[in-house]
């Protein structure tokens, strides 16, 4: 079966007066339909930005999107369209992510409205439908943004999302800005749509305990590259890539009494305007090398385990 | 918990503020204790009021709709709601500091980094100390290299302007630190890199430090006691390890069940259904009865009590037994 | 039946209930209300003024120069004796339809102006503004001048006279507003769901625009309906004996000394229509926000 989503060499790079940006810089993976990808990485690494070339909100530079095994990065018009219709997205801040001057129902028939592919009484019903389906109560139906709490109004955005029925859809931070007891609700919510409807999804974030919940396969990336790719659990069993087990050492652990020494980084994130070939990450790893600075190649170090780094064997 | 000697004491703190002719009750009796060179973290959702309690501490409150209905802060049995703003300002800074949330907006964008923490030791310190080498030490303390000191806050990064807020927040070496989402703005790295370095520095001035935050493994690492608070009101409290060992009040409960595990596969998670209650409406009784599955007719007649559990923390829960026998199961 | 009911409930057109939403909201509010009033009151003295005006407003009388305004002459007489009173009535004819309607047209083409250039960005901006840049680097007052020459005196010509000139502040005020709003990501989320670039602009971007648009277009009425004086007194605008607030408040302004109701009386006519516009602008943006629903 073909993959829902492939992204071969994908390149995104914006001008500016300092130089050229690498926000996504060659990134390669397949998400079989069905699965969640998810891409973990700290701001600024070009995570959400990847996500939205893929689905064509950025035009990309360079590299190949493929829907459903078809070529959909240079399209435009009425097949981009159409091609849109099928890759959605969720974003982060539900605060500005949802125009606040539409009530929840007007923000979610939008999408419907816009397709011009129904009539008025089943836009209607279609919105009714979604909005059972996020859980979102009938007396909201007429509630503007500011009176609905964060969980409410990230259910608005998913139902906007998955008014056409989308087959992949992009999950931009989309817990980030909502409290535990809340996060969990979303969290639980996109997983049944994903089992009820097939959905794939790639979900961005950086918290590291959400995307263990959530994904099957697991993206690193750093400054625009992708740096390890593996299994969720393989993932957090057996990380390979330094920078990946820094991140996992650095999240904050429940457990009081296991605290494990933590690896502490030195220096902060190198800019990604202009980068010097080699290792993006070489400046702050503490195993680098000399061969570092040269051009960096992925390998498979394991079935289904890529790791972008020179050093993998010998560490 | 030292009982004697106690540092910084908060006594039934209510404050409320007014919004469209509602009123709204952000802090509803909140008592708080802490040691010299002890800390305690403050963990509770948005508008539970926990910036709140802290603001009313350092006395920088809107004058405008707020008030603070009642309560005492002692600090050092100097109760800080009495004295006149003349004296509070000279606590402001020398004594207590603040950190706030968002270092990219808590640092003036045209004054150079290195005079901003210059001019806190100006205003605070005697003439002893040379204000330029007392902030070039801070940018030192804080792993900033001094040669920095004529930038601008923009050519720092987000981790480096919080290191810098941290810097001037210690400058005068303050007995209490109120850390309000210190690494929230951060990435996982660089938060790391900062709260070891507020461990550090605790460690080396004997500070006092309120620790305000929302997340349970930010309060794992650096506190040793931890209040939990819900819709203004501390429903469990105690030290870390009776909090986290032995999570008593059904919030705090719900609380830990709601993170994803790290180490265990599960297929769902386990939120707290509902939502925090309106702050302009509370229930009559226990806030979270609403949400609470225990909750019984005696939860919503009145306030409730503090109960003392097993291991000796105090817990806002009128089923305190049933909830131990069914979590141990 | 829970379903049923709901889809009752919904049968009722949406346009409408939006509509009548913003409607409730302004009449709740009392500023807003005592505002729309008194602009009611002086469209409708407008509409009646011949009718009701005790005086012919060209008819002189010698005998009544300068007379204190009394219970024959309510506002007193001018410096020709002619009544005030009757020719505020009659003024305001011209004063309100030339300052609402300058203001109105002015305020659409400059929004439309504004909305592409803020949205299309780039090229289309640069060009966009720097033509404005030029019009608006000419002193308002000659490029009004200039207009009405070429196309010579009178009442329509003043229109659009007038509009033309407050295009350039609207445009670039709607324009830096759009800036600001297009940031925010549900205008990313508007592109993601396919909507056209036109519905993008009209449906999110100008309603979120709104708030200062309205409150500058109020207190251009003011402007206009002074700037409209100013051509009447050289001249170029409505032509005498036609009796236009602006052009009565500039030429009596040399007796303001031996004869001060002379100029309060017509001074007072303009700040009480603009009050009334202010308040009831400001009204109307408080309305139109959802977030100040309660």
């Amino acid at each position: 079966m073909t993959p829902v989503i492939e992204v071969e060499h994908l390149k995104k790079y914006f001008t500016t007066p300092r130089g050229l940006l690498h926000a996504v810089d060659d990134v390669t993976f397949t998400i079989e339909k069905g699965k969640t990808l998810g891409v973990v990485g700290e701001s600024g690494c070009g995570k959400s930005t990847l996500g939205r070339t893929i689905i064509h909100l950025h035009e990309s530079t360079e590299g190949v999107v493929k829907l459903n095994g078809e070529q959909v990065n240079h399209l435009s018009g009425n097949a981009l369209k159409k091609a849109r219709e099928k890759m959605q997205i969720i974003f982060q801040d539900p605060y500005s992510s949802i125009d606040p001057r539409k009530t929840a129902e007007q923000t979610i028939m939008e999408p419907l409205i816009v397709s011009k592919k129904y009539k008025k009484s089943e836009i209607e019903e279609k919105t009714d439908e979604l909005m059972e389906l996020v859980g979102i109560d009938e007396r909201l139906r007429r509630a503007y943004p500011h009176e609905l709490d964060g969980g409410r109004r990230q259910r608005v955005g998913i139902a906007r999302a998955l008014a056409l029925d989308p087959e992949f859809v992009v999950c931009d931070e989309p817990v980030s800005a909502l409290d535990v007891s809340i996060q969990a609700q979303v969290l639980n919510l996109l997983k049944k749509l994903q089992m009820e409807k097939g959905l794939t999804y790639m979900f961005v974030t950086h918290d590291m305990s959400v995307v263990r919940h959530i994904s099957d396969d697991i993206c690193v990336m750093y400054l625009g590259q992708v740096v390890e790719k593996c299994p969720s659990r393989e993932l957090f069993k057996n990380p390979l890539h330094p920078y990946t087990q820094a991140l996992l050492s650095a999240i904050p652990s429940v457990d009081i009494h296991n605290q494990t020494e933590r690896m502490i980084l030195k220096g902060e994130l190198t800019s990604p305007i202009n980068p010097k070939p080699g290792c993006r990450f070489a400046a702050r790893c503490p195993y680098v090398k000399d061969a570092c600075h040269q051009a960096q190649h992925q390998e498979e170090v394991s079935p289904g385990h890529f790791v972008t780094c020179c050093r993998v064997r010998e560490l | 918990m030292s009982n004697n000697q106690e540092f910084l004491e908060v006594k039934d703190l209510v404050v409320e503020y007014k919004s469209d002719g509602q009123i709204v009750h952000a802090v509803n009796g909140v008592n708080l204790k802490l040691g010299k060179g002890r800390t305690l973290g403050l963990v509770g959702e948005t508008g539970a009021g926990k910036t709140t309690i802290a603001k009313s501490i350092l006395r920088i409150l809107p004058d405008v709709g707020c008030k603070i209905r009642g309560g005492e802060v002692f600090l050092d049995g100097k109760d800080l709601l009495k004295i006149s703003e003349n004296e509070m300002r000279k606590i402001r800074g020398n004594n207590i500091s603040m950190i706030f949330q968002d270092p990219m907006t808590a640092l003036n964008p045209v004054q150079r980094v290195g005079d901003q923490i210059a001019e806190v030791v100006r205003l605070h310190n005697d003439s002893h100390t040379n204000p330029r080498k007392r902030a070039e030490e801070m940018l030192e303390i804080v792993g900033i290299p001094a040669e920095r000191y004529m930038e601008y806050p923009h050519q720092f990064s987000g981790g480096m302007k919080q290191r810098v807020v941290i810097a001037i927040a210690l400058a005068c070496n303050p007995d209490l630190l109120l850390a309000d989402e210190p690494t929230t703005a951060l990435d996982v790295t660089i938060q790391a890199q900062v709260l070891d370095l507020i461990k550090e520095l605790r460690e080396k001035y004997n500070t006092a430090m309120l620790l305000i935050t929302h997340d349970m493994g930010v309060v794992a690492q650096v506190c040793d006691e931890v209040a939990v608070i819900y819709a203004g009101t501390i429903v469990e409290y105690g030290t870390k390890e009776q909090i986290f060992d032995h999570p008593t009040h059904p919030y705090t409960i719900g609380l830990f069940g709601a993170i994803p595990d790290m180490n265990e596969d599960e297929e769902w998670l386990h939120p707290i259904d509902g939502l925090p209650p309106d702050p302009t409406n509370l229930p009559k009784g226990c806030p979270f009865a609403p949400r609470c599955k225990y909750a019984s007719a005696e939860c919503e007649k009145g306030p409730i009590q503090t109960y003392k559990t097993a291991d000796g923390h105090d817990c806002a829960c009128c089923h305190i037994d049933t909830v131990v026998k069914e979590n141990k199961k | 039946m829970m379903a049923e009911a709901s889809v009752q409930t919904r049968k009722k057109p949406r346009k409408n209930s939006e509509f009548l939403r913003v409607m409730k909201q302004l009449s709740r509010n009392k500023t807003a209300v005592i505002g729309l009033i008194i602009l009611l009151v002086e469209i409708v003295l407008a509409i009646l003024a011949p009718y009701i005006a005790p005086y012919d407003y060209t008819q002189m009388d010698i005998m009544n120069m300068f007379a204190k305004p009394s219970a024959q002459h309510w506002f007193g007489c001018d410096d020709l004796g002619r009544d005030i009173f009757s020719r505020i009535l009659i003024g305001s004819r011209y004063s309100l339809s030339c300052g609402i309607l300058a203001t109105l047209i002015g305020t659409v083409i400059g929004m439309a102006i504004g909305a592409v250039a803020g949205f299309f960005g780039g090229k289309t901006d640069n060009i966009v503004m720097r033509i404005l840049d030029v019009i608006q680097a000419i002193p308002g007052m000659v490029m009004m001048i200039v207009m009405s020459a070429v196309l010579g005196p009178g009442f329509i010509n003043t229109i659009i006279a007038l509009a033309f000139g407050t295009i350039p502040g609207m445009a670039r005020m709607l324009r830096a507003q759009m800036l600001k709003v297009r940031e925010n990501e549900y205008i990313e989320a508007s592109v993601s769901i396919n909507c056209s670039k036109f519905r993008i602009i009209m449906d999110h971007l100008i309603p979120n625009c709104m708030s200062p648009m309205i409150v500058q277009a109020t207190m251009g009425v003011a402007q206009t309906i002074t700037t409209a004086s100013g051509l009447s007194f050289i001249g170029l605008g409505v032509q005498p004996p036609a009796p236009e607030w602006g052009a009565m408040l500039s030429g009596s302004r040399q007796f303001i000394r031996q004869a001060p109701h002379l100029v309060i009386f017509p001074g007072l006519a303009i700040a009480v229509t603009v009050l009334a516009l202010n308040m009831m602008g400001d009204g109307l943006r408080d309305a139109l926000d959802p977030k100040l629903k309660n």
